[in-house]
């Protein structure tokens, strides 16, 4: 039986899609499958790469004769899939087989589970990379039963958000059962993804839908940047610029929400706001009490800027959103500053449960190598059981 | 003069030995010396890589004697040739940084007494030495401390803590210590700076008690290695222990014996654990040296039980255990036996199985490494610790 169905859209980058793959079925494991959607140009590459893989577990969707926008690219996939669970990644990021162990213990402890989530673990590819860079993994191994309305305050009320709200449940790098993916197709539109933003528009729809959420501490995956991607443009203006161009030529659908005036090139968490608000307003859901969380975030999406004329042109553009939004009173909760210290060292160590550490740590050419190093480091897949000392509360107590 | 001597004692691991040479050559500080003290069998090999392959005028190589000398006479030859204002021992299957040059300047600036440096250690287990499970560790803060001496004699002569392994954290193995504190040394204890077979363990035990100053830095400076042939090796498995017991009492036939009569555990070969030899050093050097050794019967025997909680193997379990009750029976007349309560054997245990962040250190499955040496482990795991720069430049802000 095939437990998980890895999925992974691509689109030109079919080197990188290619890479994760040849680490995914170095696994022994026969539970999981690979399914690429290639929305390429040029559908040679990915599919002599498969033939000469000649492995059951993977299978290649070829492109459509037009490309599709990702949303469509995501949404094909779907149906194709024959994993009871399935979880969707970049082509420049890493997905480890062993999400399966994972799965196995989460649905022993808590039977209703239908969306499970790990540790986040970030990793720009060698040709995205400016010098040192420094990134951070959660180092604890604990399995956690995660309540439903906890993370609809931090998905919808933007609560405890940095520039994005911290509800790592959905499908993008996490895993989620097969029947609640239907089930969100029912409910919303007859369709998986509907808005162009398509990672955040499925956490919103698994929050939503989920009945019950489990967390484990270790990651599991990568988030990889590499040169090519959008992740890319956010850090760097002129980049920005370029992909969200490519993007909105090759995603025609409507990706604003009405009366929201952040236009979408400011940052991120403009960017996720008008996806959780595009939701909202499909849908009819209205919440109060959410303006100040996401206020502070867009603060917070300007103190990411690590150059001072970004920095104050994102703040202007930010303060003028808000003034138009809520008045200029609102700019009372909007105080970004200008955090970036070049001349300060980047720490190096362990603080706080988190692992903070040089990116070339095993000098790492890809997001799976990246992943290597962190499975060599990192509490043992195959000894999660163990962590389970006591039962998991389950959704139906809580 | 050079300010610190890494002193590199090898016998029969040439092949490891010229491994840490050029990994130790990598770095491109000039203030240090390294003598390569061969203690082989052949002395052609490291002879012929020094004359044909390898040039540099930082390392030195003392050829073998005619016959071949014991562990601690090799070290006691090898601390006469070095030239250095500070010494560091290192096995031939270890690393050391030598920038810990720059680290020793900077306490020899804020504190002029000081004579003995410690430093965290990282460890990793050669590919041919993983039988089993094993993990390679990381520590990853930075701080400096500056130990009280008592507290340091109390762990060591009395093993307080009651571990299976006396924290001793100061020593010239994997340590650096001031030539004139060496000296001292040996002026006070017999005329030698090294007596007993356990070299490392004896130095600990008389550098806690003579130095005037010790000063200890968290980050980790050099690489504690185990390749197949190494006598760590034994911690993997206790046929390889029992092996490596009688081979070493073997060469060390001369001089300071380990058995003595009134710690029985020495003479024990099937069963003989780490925890033993350690035990057996330090006791030798508390009862010549008059050390006051109260709470010692005590601390050791929760030690042993420590020991065997940590076995892997119902086999290995039952013959340490045997070893400990023989011993225990015998020691004193029989006084302490009853402290020796060993939990039952748990079963096939994950030892060495559960990588991951404990108490700011790094612990990570070595089957899953790409990196082959000990030099090559340190650079893996210097991205994960503060730069030597921020640690001698006393650093204190970071941004995270």
């Amino acid at each position: 039986m095939t437990v998980l169905s890895i999925c992974i859209p691509t689109r030109n980058r079919q080197t990188f899609a290619m890479d994760a793959v040849r680490h995914m079925l170095r696994s022994t494991r026969q539970d999981f499958e690979v399914l690429v959607a290639d929305n390429s140009d040029n559908p040679e590459p990915l599919r002599l790469f498969a033939a000469d893989v000649a492995d059951s577990r993977l299978r290649v969707l070829p492109p459509e004769p037009q490309p599709l926008s990702m949303r469509a690219n995501w949404d094909r996939l779907i149906p194709q899939t024959r994993g009871e669970w399935l979880i969707i990644i970049g082509d420049d990021d890493y997905a480890d087989p062993e999400i399966c162990e994972v799965i196995r213990v989460a649905t022993a402890a808590v039977r209703l589970v239908d969306a499970i989530a790990w540790g986040r673990s970030y990793f720009s590819w060698p040709d995205a990379r400016a010098a040192r860079e420094v990134t951070v993994i959660p180092t604890g191994s604990h399995l956690v039963n995660v309540e439903k309305k906890d993370m609809m305050r931090k998905m919808f009320f933007w609560e405890e958000a940095k520039d994005r709200p911290g509800c790592p449940f959905g499908i993008y790098h996490g895993a989620v059962r097969r029947e609640l993916m239907e089930r969100i197709r029912s409910a919303f539109s007859n369709t998986y993804f509907e808005h162009g933003n398509v990672d955040y528009d499925n956490i919103c729809k698994t929050v939503m839908m989920a009945d019950a959420f489990v967390f484990w501490e270790r990651p599991m995956s990568v988030f990889g940047a590499c040169r090519a991607s959008n992740s890319m443009g956010l850090r760097d203006q002129e980049i920005g610029r370029q992909r969200n161009a490519t993007f909105f030529a090759e995603n025609p659908d409507k990706f604003e929400a009405d009366n929201f005036p952040f236009p979408i090139a400011l940052g991120v968490t403009a960017s996720i706001g008008h996806t959780i608000e595009s939701f909202k307003q499909r849908y009819g859901i209205e919440l109060k009490g959410w303006e100040e969380n996401f206020i502070s975030a867009c603060a917070k999406d300007c103190e990411t800027c690590v150059d001072r004329a970004q920095f104050e042109t994102r703040k202007a553009g930010y303060a003028k959103a808000i003034k138009a939004w809520r008045g200029a009173a609102a700019l009372s909760r909007f105080k970004p500053e200008f955090k970036w210290r070049p001349g300060v060292p980047k720490f190096l160590g362990t603080a706080e449960n988190l692992l903070f550490f040089d990116m070339a740590m095993g000098d790492a050419r890809s997001a799976a190598e990246f992943y290597d190093v962190l499975d060599a480091m990192l509490f043992p897949v195959h000894l999660l059981e163990t962590r389970l000392t006591q039962p998991l509360r389950t959704a139906e107590a809580a | 003069m050079a300010n610190l001597t890494i002193c590199l004692p090898t016998r029969n691991r040439q092949s490891y030995c010229i491994q840490t040479i050029q990994a130790i050559a990598d770095c491109d500080t000039q203030d240090f010396e390294v003598i390569v003290a061969d203690n082989s069998d052949d002395g052609s090999v490291l002879r012929d890589f020094f004359s044909k392959t390898f040039s540099d005028p930082r390392f030195r190589l003392l050829a073998p004697r005619t016959e071949v000398l014991s562990m601690v006479d090799n070290w006691e030859r090898t601390l006469a040739e070095a030239k250095g204002r500070w010494v560091s021992f290192i096995g031939d299957d270890d690393f050391i940084d030598p920038h810990v040059t720059s680290l020793i300047g900077r306490y020899e600036r804020l504190h002029s007494e000081v004579d003995a440096i410690g430093w965290g250690r990282m460890s990793f287990n050669w590919p041919d030495n993983r039988p089993a499970p094993t993990l390679a560790s990381i520590p990853t803060t930075f701080q400096t401390t500056i130990p009280v001496k008592s507290d340091l004699q109390n762990r060591l002569y009395r093993w307080s803590e009651g571990k299976r392994r006396p924290a001793a954290g100061f020593g010239i193995y994997h340590g650096a210590i001031k030539r004139s504190l060496m000296e001292r040394i040996r002026r006070k204890y017999g005329g030698r700076h090294f007596e007993h077979p356990i070299v490392d363990y004896e130095n600990s035990c008389k550098v806690i008690r003579e130095a005037r100053m010790l000063v200890h830095c968290q980050r980790p400076f050099s690489v504690l290695g185990a390749c197949a042939a190494s006598n760590s090796a034994g911690t993997q498995s206790q046929t390889t222990m029992t092996a490596r017991v009688a081979t070493f009492k073997q060469e060390t036939a001369k001089g300071v014996q380990m058995e003595r009569p009134d710690f029985p555990f020495s003479r024990l070969e099937k069963g003989a654990s780490i925890t033993m030899s350690i035990a057996s050093t330090t006791w030798w050097f508390s009862k010549t040296y008059g050390i006051d050794l109260t709470g010692f019967p005590e601390n050791f025997a929760r030690a042993a039980m420590h020991e065997c909680r940590h076995l892997r193997s119902q086999e290995d379990y039952d013959l340490t255990v045997a070893c400990f009750q023989a011993g225990f029976a015998e020691w004193d007349g029989g006084r302490w036996a009853g402290l020796f309560e060993p939990p039952p054997f748990g079963g096939i245990k994950s030892v060495n199985e559960i990588s991951g962040v404990v108490m700011d250190t790094i612990y990570l499955s070595e089957s899953k490494l790409k990196v082959r040496t000990p030099g090559e482990f340190y650079k893996f795991g210097e991205h994960a610790v503060a730069p030597v720069s921020n640690v001698v430049s006393g650093t204190r802000v970071f941004s995270r």
